[in-house]
């Protein structure tokens, strides 16, 4: 299947956001457009954990990895803020700037886990071709042993 | 250390932000506002109070929900009803 690296994550915070939002309560507009203003937050800390998968699986990038893990961290205080601060605009109820601040955080949040999503994919990409690669060269070793002794 | 973004994440990101953000804007635009249903023949508040006051309601149990929180709301009436 086509795209898969795209359409799990996006089905996963998905089905998490309507968890949150439908069991055990009665959904309201304004509580819906709470819950969406959450959504960046669960964005960023999913793209946290996919750094944090990419630092674990052990590339050669892994200072690369670190340095990602600490800007997001730095990150995710902001887009924290930004939530708090649209939800407050929100409820004030006197203007729809928080609009304006629910898609900066969105976006930013996408362009990370966007990010982080290639970084994990490129390294797991680097690891099947070394593996290829190795595979290759101990079936050309194995070939040339076999050869000398048959000789 | 390069940052792996083109065109296309922007394009991507562009997009589902603007899929989400209409979202919420519909949500928005979908608020009740307050009215008299002449229908039903009663006035219906709008969807935030309305939200709000349930809110209220969840609260107000909360705080008398086991016996000690109820004393600790009612102290001053207890008090004076113990001291007649």
């Amino acid at each position: 299947m086509k795209h898969l690296e795209l359409i799990l994550p996006i089905a996963l915070l998905f089905l998490s956001f309507l968890l949150k939002l439908m069991i055990d309560r009665s959904v309201k507009a304004p509580i819906a457009i709470k819950a969406i203003c959450e959504l960046p937050v669960d964005m960023i800390f999913l793209s946290i954990s996919f750094l944090i998968a990419f630092i674990i699986s052990g590339g050669e990038n892994r200072n690369d990895g670190l340095v990602y893990w600490t800007i997001y961290l730095i990150l995710s205080i902001g887009i924290v803020f930004l939530w708090r601060r649209s939800i407050s605009v929100y409820e004030k109820g006197n203007n729809k700037s928080w609009l304006v601040l629910l898609s900066v955080n969105l976006f930013v949040t996408l362009i990370c886990l966007v990010v982080s999503i290639t970084l994990l994919i490129n390294t797991g990409e680097m690891n099947t071709k070394l593996n290829e690669a190795q595979t290759s060269q101990s079936d050309q070793s194995h070939n040339i042993e076999s050869h000398g002794t048959t000789n | 250390m390069e940052l792996p973004i083109n065109l296309y994440t922007l394009i991507i990101s562009a997009g589902l932000t603007s899929v989400v953000t209409l979202s919420a804007y519909v949500l928005l635009k979908n608020l009740k506002q307050s009215r008299y249903n002449s229908e039903l023949r009663r006035a219906e508040l709008d969807s935030i109070r309305k939200s709000i006051e349930v809110k209220m309601y969840e609260m107000n149990d909360r705080l008398m929900m086991n016996e000690n929180r109820w004393r600790d709301v009612n102290h001053l009436v207890k008090n004076q009803l113990t001291i007649k």
